[in-house]
């Protein structure tokens, strides 16, 4: 899920819910508020109501009171009927003592009462309201008290509460359809990204697809389509024309340098060795002058192998594998390779067995292919100690020809292995430990170039210290489903 | 037989020149694309071998002009390029086999004789060098009479050696021979296949034929 299509979606997903979220926090919160208000509105009419009766009592206020030899002061019992029918918590007190308190209010266990007598001794005028929870019934009450108006006789509070659960509206009745509606609200909008997503990134796939074909030297001179340079990828897709643009101009140049450099290392290297090879055979040349003759036509030899390899690598970079075509007797070819390699076995005292040679004709050509040969069997001599041994082999497989040298030298270490075909490349282990077996190291890249050029491929297999296995695949064309 | 050699390089048309002429061809050399031309369709030469790199006029032009004005004789170009397509439009220009650069002299008198349409000069199909025949075509080996069985490389080797009986063979040109180029053994695989052809063919005899020329190579003594 790293993909940006994904991360828009999940982003986008992640924001409405969000938002959704503090959306009903923020309803929550004025229902809250809404509730309390009507529950303040209802308990202040109680306590108006049961003030006006205490106010408007016929016998006035200083009957209402009575005082009971046994209780003590307590309200008239006339007013208390009257007060019975007034709904919710009720309690009249003076200023020490509670004088009336309703049924409902005694209904309430013992510290529940007091919870709310003490309530109601704490408030002032000031602070009309306060909220009191029940221990017993995780009831929540609201409950508003009045201060008698009147400033004779000891004043009274008024007490009146009203409870929360007893209003009959409760928060899961607003949000039991959010909640419903909330997944599928959520799983809707993120098809809806999604489906945004990708088509906002569309260009962007057409772009990467674009640029994926442009993969060697050769497809540089590709552009990718730009429609208008109003949006992004247009923009982006200028930008990166321009870039190929000058990439192709550099490649171009490098080629040409590459191609100019090798003719004129080739003429004077045919200068120089039209040269040795012509004192060579003057009879009047000294014969202590021949042996660094000979050395210097060597090297101009190898020169000469030298400057062919780059070229020829450097036509690969274009991705141009011409070659010439004929028929070839693989077998023919893999006896003829044989013979050389147990010469070279002989020289290092390593024994050559060649095991199955299957006779296949190929398109092929014969000088490119002899070079990957006697390249694979040269390095599978050089690189295994005096004593081992090297197999041979030209299989049969069907649709492909597999020419298999098997060694039991010094091999390759598994972080080596995927540089084995790259230019230049040598084991540092095995170059500081001969340094007289020579090459530049583009045998193998040039190797694998042939293999790549006839269509096939070179695979290997090694353990360090067990010896490698190379194997060449060179497809077959069956003629006449023979 | 007449041989025009077209090249701008001094050291490598006098090369050819005396090479050829070593090998019995009269020939002239020329450094100039235009004055070859001219030469070529004024003198009646047998063949002509032609540098594509010239000053004053192309190569490539030269064959061109050649071809277009009637002249049937075989031409052999001398090319660095060794792309198959550059080699394809030189043949479709007009030439008849081309040698790409850095060659060895042995390669293009092969060549120059093929086109000649002669045999060799030097070399009959039968090599005899004292008592040791050399059957070129049968690929048969005697000492004394006595059929000696050779590898193919051994052949190629002693084939090479007999060819120039007499003459000093570095160890370079007698790879390259038997196994042309694009091989550097980093050994001296040559010394091995000398030391078979020994045991083979000097060995029963008094008279050793092989000799070694330290530190170049080897001479089959005649």
């Amino acid at each position: 899920m790293t993909t940006i299509r994904a991360r828009l979606t999940i982003s986008y997903v992640l924001a409405l819910a969000g938002t959704l979220a503090v959306f009903s926090a923020v309803l929550w919160s004025a229902a809250q508020t809404e509730k309390t208000r009507s529950l303040q509105r209802r308990a202040d009419s109680v306590a108006d109501v049961a003030s006006v009766i205490l106010r408007q009592s016929p016998a006035g206020i200083s009957v209402v009171i009575t005082t009971d030899s046994l209780v003590g002061r307590q309200l008239e019992p006339g007013v208390r009927r009257v007060l019975d029918a007034l709904p919710g918590l009720l309690l009249v007190a003076d200023s020490t003592r509670v004088l009336y308190s309703n049924a409902a209010t005694n209904a309430l266990t013992l510290p529940d009462r007091d919870r709310v007598v003490s309530a109601v001794f704490r408030r002032t005028s000031e602070q009309p309201a306060a909220v009191v929870r029940m221990d017993s019934t995780a009831d929540v009450f609201l409950v508003a008290h009045f201060e008698s108006p009147t400033g004779s006789i000891p004043a009274l509070r008024v007490v009146a509460g009203e409870s929360v659960a007893g209003l009959g509206f409760t928060e899961g009745k607003l949000f039991a359809p959010i909640i419903v509606t909330l997944p599928v609200i959520l799983i809707f909008s993120a098809i809806i990204a999604w489906l945004v997503a990708g088509s906002a990134l569309m260009p962007v796939e057409r772009l990467i697809s674009d640029l994926e074909a442009i993969q060697d030297g050769r497809s540089l001179h590709r552009r990718l389509p730009v429609e208008s340079d109003e949006n992004e990828i247009d923009r982006l897709s200028h930008t990166i024309n321009a870039m190929m643009a000058r990439l192709e101009t550099s490649f171009a140049g490098l080629r040409r340098f590459t191609a100019d450099a090798s003719h004129e290392l080739k003429t004077p290297l045919t200068v120089l060795r039209a040269d040795i090879e012509r004192v060579m055979q003057s009879p009047a040349v000294a014969d202590d002058q021949l042996p660094p003759l000979e050395e210097a036509l060597a090297e101009t030899a190898r020169m000469a192998d030298l400057v062919d390899s780059l070229l020829t690598l450097a036509r690969a970079d274009e991705g141009r594998f011409d070659i010439h075509r004929e028929h070839i007797a693989l077998g023919a070819l893999v006896h003829d390779i044989a013979e050389t390699a147990m010469i070279l076995g002989e020289e290092a005292g390593v024994t050559v067995d060649v095991e199955r040679v299957d006779d296949m004709q190929i398109e092929g050509d014969p000088v490119r292919l002899r070079q990957l040969f006697l390249n694979l069997v040269t390095n599978a001599v050089k690189y295994t100690p005096r004593g081992g041994t090297v197999n041979l082999a030209l299989e049969d497989r069907d649709d492909h020809a597999a020419f298999v040298v098997q060694d039991t030298g010094v091999g390759i270490a598994a972080a080596d292995l995927p540089y084995i075909f790259d230019r230049f490349w040598r084991a540092d282990r095995v170059r500081s430990r001969n340094p007289e077996r020579g090459g530049v190291g583009l045998g193998l890249a040039i190797a694998q170039w042939i293999a790549h050029a006839h269509g096939g491929f070179i695979a290997v297999g090694s353990r360090l210290g067990r010896g490698s296995t190379f194997t060449v695949s060179l497809p077959l064309q069956r003629v006449g489903g023979a | 037989m007449k041989v025009l050699v077209i090249e701008d390089d001094p050291t490598v048309g006098q090369f050819v020149k005396r090479g050829l002429e070593e090998a019995r061809y009269t020939v002239d050399l020329v450094a100039d694309g235009e004055e070859g031309e001219a030469l070529a369709k004024s003198q009646p030469y047998d063949l002509v071998v032609l540098d594509l790199r010239l000053p004053g006029r192309s190569g490539q032009q030269v064959l061109r002009n050649l071809r277009a004005r009637g002249f049937e004789k075989p031409i052999l170009v001398l090319t660095a390029q060794d792309a198959v397509d550059a080699k394809v439009e030189t043949l479709r220009a007009g030439a008849d086999d081309y040698v790409t650069k850095p060659f060895a002299f042995e390669e293009l008198l092969a060549r120059v004789e093929a086109l000649a349409r002669r045999p060799r000069a030097i070399v009959s199909p039968r090599i005899t060098v004292a008592d040791l025949e050399v059957d070129l075509d049968a690929r048969e080996v005697k000492r004394a009479g006595q059929p000696i069985e050779l590898t193919p490389k051994e052949f190629l080797v002693l084939e090479y050696l007999a060819r120039h009986a007499g003459r000093v063979l570095s160890r370079t040109l007698i790879t390259e021979y038997a196994w042309g180029y694009h091989f550097d053994p980093g050994t001296n695989i040559v010394d091995v296949v000398i030391n078979h052809l020994r045991k083979k063919i000097d060995a029963p005899h008094d008279r050793k034929l092989i000799a070694t020329v330290r530190g170049v190579g080897y001479v089959l003594k005649a």
